[in-house]
């Protein structure tokens, strides 16, 4: 199953990445961090008498939602060009005709998806630490290190993966009733992205390891739901009848 | 012969609408079946259903001995299938050679050979020299080209092909058809062709069956189907000298035919069991000193029998 679903991920990587809109998605992902984390540092640095421990939290979740959430553009998108686009391209019937299984097929697309999506998020936390705590160096050395704590480093590097599902699976089944790739970027958006916040909120409180391992489980459940959901709902007769 | 195809009461519906109802055939290994019928009138639906793309409502298919609804991963392994508008079906955002090769490897086609199979098919569908374009450069003949390289690209065993060569040039269609004869030569793969074009399904089909809205009217080798709405079967004769008239009055004073006339430079005459009435007619004009230079039966063409079973002329 793995074998076929990565060749297929493979080669839709390659050919999702020749989109232009989806080639941009990872430089302004990584342009808004840099320049919010950057800015941002830099604004509460030069405010002045800021206590260390405040600092590090209060950056922490600003610079976690930043992280976190910007990179989920990119499997959103993904998603529905990989999704929807095969409908608008008519490419659809030919690869449904292949002997792909429908597990196949849809671990296919969650990996085109996901995979870029979690590449950007990764490189992106990386340049914003490098960045937020390059200004933390020159503008006050006395902190040696605000950002990420060991708890902000876990969440950012689980996160990314636990909520890629969530978006994926949430556009497998938007992808179904949609016929154009805009019109599911634009539902995927809309239903996704405030689910993430309200999710996300919780993190945010800074409640700790408990709260973070509990917020996780649940995720990960909700996204073992929408997988099977989507399974159930990704298979040819439905797919075909609905394109027509 | 094996069977390769067996349809038993299939029937899909949608919503309200019956596309495909009760069909029952059987298609024999090695077999060029042309299926024909007007738009809309369940070809592709039927095709889809054998190619695992749509459940089928009620009734079965089974393929080389695979059940579409219990084995089919098995059944897509063993199909090519050229669907409706296949021209319009590629990715564009890989070259030719690169689509054949996706597609290739989806089907398992062993690498020590695919490359071998994709050189051969483009060679042979004259696509070598434009292999690493996009097929977004292509015109609609090449598209189409390209898409039944794919469908052939693992060689299976039973090939689906919805309107081969719709919106392909003359030139082009002869091309494909020749393509399509070509591998049918060898009696190991199943043809099965959807069209409307009936010159195609005379250049290509040893079987052909007719579909009207959803049901299986006629099935048959195009020869037998020609008989079997012809009864009366129609000559025309041509004679050295111009004394047609008079040919034309022998022919009717032997009370064999049941129609006469003089259509141009020839005599046209309609009867029943020519095997025994035609030599009589040719003694009785021989005998009155006409000299005949040609004897022919105009055969009715598919157009005709389709014009008779599906518009029910």
């Amino acid at each position: 199953m793995w074998k076929k679903a990565w060749f297929m991920a493979q080669t839709e990587m390659r050919m999702v990445f020749k989109s232009r809109q989806v080639r941009m998605i990872p430089i302004i992902v990584v342009i808004m961090s840099v320049a919010f984390g950057g800015i941002m540092t830099w604004l509460m640095l030069s405010s002045g008498g800021i206590d260390a421990a405040l600092f590090s939290v209060t950056l922490g979740s600003i610079m976690g939602a930043v992280v976190i959430m910007l990179p989920l553009m990119l499997p959103i998108l993904i998603a529905a060009d990989s999704i929807v686009g095969e409908k608008e391209r008519h490419t659809l019937v030919p690869l449904l005709a292949t002997p792909l299984t429908d597990g196949e097929l849809l671990l296919g697309k969650f990996l085109t998806a996901m995979i870029p999506g979690l590449l950007v998020a990764y490189g992106n936390l990386a340049l914003a630490v490098l960045v937020v705590n390059g200004v933390v160096f020159f503008m006050a050395p006395q902190f040696l290190w605000v950002w990420p704590d060991l708890l902000s480093l876990v969440q950012a590097i689980i996160l990314p993966i636990l909520f890629a599902i969530l978006a994926v699976g949430l556009m497998v089944i938007i992808s179904g009733r949609a016929n154009t790739v805009y019109e599911a970027y634009q539902t995927g958006g809309i239903l996704i992205l405030p689910a993430m916040v309200f999710a996300y909120s919780g993190f945010l409180l800074g409640l700790g390891w408990l709260i973070f391992v509990i917020g996780s489980i649940i995720i990960l459940f909700v996204d073992f739901i929408l997988f099977r959901i989507a399974l159930r709902l990704f298979n040819r007769d439905p797919l075909i009848t609905r394109t027509g | 012969m094996t069977t390769s195809i067996e349809m038993v009461d299939l029937t899909k519906e949608f919503a309200k609408i019956r596309a495909v109802d009760n069909v029952s055939l059987d298609v024999r290994r090695g077999e060029v079946f042309g299926f024909l019928g007007p738009n809309a009138a369940g070809k592709s639906t039927t095709v889809k259903v054998a190619a695992t793309l749509l459940v089928p409502s009620k009734g079965s298919i089974v393929i080389e001995g695979y059940d579409v609804l219990e084995q089919p991963v098995e059944v897509r392994s063993i199909i090519g299938l050229l669907p409706e508008d296949g021209a319009s079906t590629h990715y564009d955002r890989l070259s030719a050679y690169k689509n054949l090769e996706y597609f290739g490897r989806l089907y398992d086609v062993p690498e020590e050979t695919l490359e071998n199979r994709i050189d051969e098919l483009l060679e042979f569908l004259e696509l070598s020299d434009r292999k690493d374009d996009s097929p977004a450069t292509y015109s609609t003949g090449l598209k189409q080209k390209l898409s039944i390289a794919r469908s052939m690209i693992h060689n299976p065993q039973v090939v689906f092909l919805d309107e081969p060569t719709s919106s392909l040039d003359p030139i082009m269609s002869k091309r494909v058809r020749e393509f399509i004869d070509t591998q049918a030569e060898g009696g190991t793969q199943t043809f099965f062709l959807c069209t409307h074009l009936l010159s195609e399904v005379e250049a290509l089909c040893d079987r052909v069956g007719f579909i009207s809205k959803g049901k299986l009217v006629e099935v048959g080798r195009p020869k037998e189907l020609r008989r079997k709405f012809w009864t009366l079967r129609t000559y025309e004769i041509q004679l050295t000298d111009s004394n047609l008239q008079k040919s034309g009055e022998i022919i009717t004073s032997t009370g064999l035919a049941k129609s006469v006339k003089i259509e141009g430079s020839r005599i046209v005459f309609e009867l029943e069991n020519a095997e025994t009435k035609n030599p009589q007619i040719v003694r009785a004009l021989v005998e009155s000193g006409m000299n005949i230079i040609e004897l022919r039966e105009r055969v009715p063409d598919l157009d005709a029998v389709y014009q008779k079973v599906i518009g029910g002329n």
